[in-house]
């Protein structure tokens, strides 16, 4: 469980920092197209004068051809007359095009001049002197060149001057157009600081999202967790669609415990159901036999022949009551463990002395590791001897005549494993499901308390006893921890 | 000569020569004063010549006489017919006052009028010659909208009383070209295209006519 959470936390880090190399690329690429743009900004707004200047020159050449073509005797006008025409036309082309001026040039002579987008246009009726000398520059250019444009070096304003010679015709169309540098950056520097701030804002929503992501995502990993072993663990709410999966998390956590909550009770309703039963069982065998020792006594009497051996049997029964109820109160053992670290060696060698006298023809070998002296545990010794007494006669009897018991003691990191195997038949698979209930029994004269109460006591001290498969007979597993470990 | 005398000799001289260089100045500076102003600048007041006065009063008894043998149709021609005839008063006006440049120009509005008129005339008579094809007349009629919008320039720079109105004569006059065109109907297009622009090329002429005339040539230096 550690190895995934480990792989998705680092997965989940890579993520995050290609998120975080992204965001930072892109933030990086906006400042980069910023700062070129504000140092472009000029060379952009001179290019737009120019498109437009030049749509501009081309519509004024365009209706200067026509005015002069549909019209042959035109030409032959006063220039005062032709003025007025050609006024007219600036006047409507050049309404179109803001804060462009211009007009046209024949002969060594500007005509048809208009500024129709000025503030006052009526009071612009001549071409402006400040500029005139550089326009006419620009227009003798374009006479040779057929076309030409020159920026007027100014310092608050961008002062642009083109000219196009029109085709055919001994004249060419000029306009001018000035814009302040200040207004022809700012707003652009405005739009650029905005992209700026979003692109921040991006960035950090960015993180802000892959954080909050990766501390829901370590919120839930804690909670599933904490779940395992705490069936009331409820992880923490949150919003979202992270929200949305603690809650579904917690809905089956709930249901979950609901469900194991019925689950032990119809598994201790069914224990106690057999234990009841087994126990009635146990004790009715013995009243049984004391009734029939008591029927014959009383035969006996009424004929006076009373003999004391007539009460052995009863007094049998009774002892086998007081047996059965001495093993059902070690069952629910209420006294304190008193665990310490002690060699399991010779308590195991003890256990098999003990069980010498019920062993019969049966031998039994025990096998401890080599270059052990001795190996420690932490146990309490009376109960561990009891719980192995109990697992050797049970292999004794199991194992029938001529059988072989073995008794293995393993050291394992953390633990001591103590072994006990014989060599009858072994358990089926519905005994090994009920071995270790109590009242659970498969011999004729058995309690059915043995294996219950051991595993019991084994629990108590902080081990385990199970039944491992084994080829040959069945065998049991002492587990207890090793002197020197956590557990 | 003593070398005192000497010395008073070479500052006299000095003097003199100080004073005659301040006279000279003085002199160049009067000389200049004296010499014509400069050549106006370049503009409108160049180009090819007005009309000779012989030329004005012929084209103007021609356009009076076409004016006196045409009858209005409808009411836009007599209303254009009132207006060419007022136009050709002041023209004969402007020559008596030898103003030979706005007469020239007040007797081309004139004219141009007649023109609408004649049109009227075409629309009812109908055609008598081959009808320019579709392309050529929405060529015109493109060139007549462009036209529309020089209209309030010319009405204002004209300051005819009757500029205004000829610019919404000429908007009607467009607007019914169009309606012929869309109908089909090729002929009456192009005469109400040529009304509408006949009208504007009246109006043109006013403007100039109120446009200041070619400027006296330069003085010699």
């Amino acid at each position: 469980m550690s190895g995934v959470k480990d792989l998705f936390q680092s997965r989940f880090q890579l993520q995050l920092f290609l998120i975080l190399v992204s965001a930072t690329s892109v933030a990086a690429l906006s400042v980069l197209l910023i700062w070129d743009s504000v140092h472009n900004a000029e060379r952009f707004v001179i290019g737009d004068m120019g498109s437009q200047m030049n749509t501009a020159l081309s519509e004024l050449g365009r209706q200067f051809t026509y005015r002069a073509t549909s019209d042959s005797s035109w030409k032959d006008l006063p220039i005062a007359a032709r003025d007025v025409s050609l006024r007219g036309i600036s006047e409507v082309v050049l309404r179109s095009y803001p804060g462009v001026e211009g007009g046209f040039y024949e002969n060594g002579t500007f005509i048809g001049y208009a500024f129709p987008t000025h503030d006052n246009p009526s009071a612009k009726t001549e071409v402006p002197s400040a500029e005139r000398s550089v326009i006419e520059d620009v227009i003798h250019d374009a006479l040779g060149n057929n076309a030409a444009q020159r920026l007027l070096p100014s310092g608050s304003e961008l002062v642009l001057v083109s000219a196009l010679r029109i085709p055919d015709q001994n004249a060419v169309v000029w306009a001018m157009q000035r814009r302040s540098r200040q207004n022809a950056t700012t707003g652009r520097r405005m739009l650029l600081v905005a992209l700026l701030l979003g692109a921040l804002i991006s960035v950090g929503g960015t993180l802000q999202m892959a954080l909050s992501l990766r501390r829901g995502v370590s919120e839930i990993q804690d909670g599933l967790a904490s779940l395992e072993g705490d069936f009331d663990f409820t992880i923490p709410p949150a919003t979202g669609e992270l929200g949305e999966i603690s809650n579904a998390i917690n809905r089956m956590a709930a249901i979950r415990k609901k469900l194991e909550e019925e689950l032990r009770r119809e598994d201790r309703l069914r224990v106690v159901g057999r234990t009841v039963a087994g126990f009635a069982h146990e004790i009715r065998n013995p009243l049984n036999g004391i009734r029939l020792s008591m029927q014959v006594l009383e035969q006996r009497m009424k004929k006076g022949q009373v003999q004391p051996s007539d009460l052995t049997v009863v007094i049998g029964e009774v002892d086998r009551m007081d047996a059965l109820l001495t093993d059902l109160l070690a069952f629910r053992n209420t006294k304190k463990v008193e665990a310490s670290i002690v060699d399991v060696l010779p308590i195991i060698q003890r256990c098999i002395e003990l069980a010498r006298p019920k062993q019969g023809d049966v031998s039994i070998t025990s096998c401890a590791p080599d270059q052990s002296p001795e190996i420690k545990a932490v146990v309490d010794p009376g109960r561990l001897t009891q719980a192995i007494l109990n697992l050797l006669l049970n292999a004794v009897e199991a194992s029938g005549p001529n059988g072989h018991v073995v008794v293995t003691i393993r050291k394992v990191p953390g633990r001591v494993e103590i072994e006990v195997q014989d060599s009858g038949p072994g358990l089926g698979e519905e005994q090994r499901r009920h071995i270790f209930e109590a009242f659970y029994t498969t011999k004729p004269n058995g309690t059915g308390l043995g294996l219950a109460v051991s595993r019991q006591l084994v629990t108590e001290m902080g081990g385990d006893l199970y039944h491992a498969n084994s080829s040959e007979g069945a065998r049991f597993v002492v587990v207890v921890p090793a002197a020197g470990s956590d557990a | 000569m003593s070398r005192g005398r000497l010395k008073r000799l070479v500052v006299a001289s000095l003097w003199l020569v100080a004073f005659l260089a301040m006279f000279s100045q003085l002199r160049a500076d009067s000389v200049k004063q004296d010499a014509p102003p400069p050549p106006p600048p370049a503009g409108p007041g160049q180009g090819p010549p007005t009309p000779r006065p012989t030329d004005i009063a012929k084209h103007l008894e021609d356009v009076r006489r076409h004016l006196n043998a045409t009858r209005g149709r409808d009411d836009d021609s007599n209303r254009v017919l009132g207006v060419a005839q007022r136009v050709l008063q002041r023209a004969e006006q402007q020559v008596k006052a030898k103003d030979y440049f706005s007469a020239d120009r007040s007797i081309g509005a004139a004219d141009a009028f007649l023109h609408v008129a004649e049109h009227a005339d075409h629309l009812v008579e109908g055609p008598k010659g081959p009808v320019p094809r579709q392309p050529e007349i929405a060529d015109h009629l493109q060139h007549v909208y462009f036209r529309l919008q020089q209209a309030d320039f010319f009405s204002l720079t004209s300051r005819d009383p009757d500029g205004k109105e000829l610019s919404l004569m000429a908007r009607k006059f467009y607007e019914e070209s169009r309606k012929q065109y869309e109908v089909g109907n090729w002929f009456g297009a192009d005469e109400y295209a040529k009304s509408a622009d006949d009208l504007l090329r009246g109006l043109e002429n006013l403007a100039q006519a109120a446009a200041p005339g070619p400027s006296l040539p330069p003085r010699p230096r």
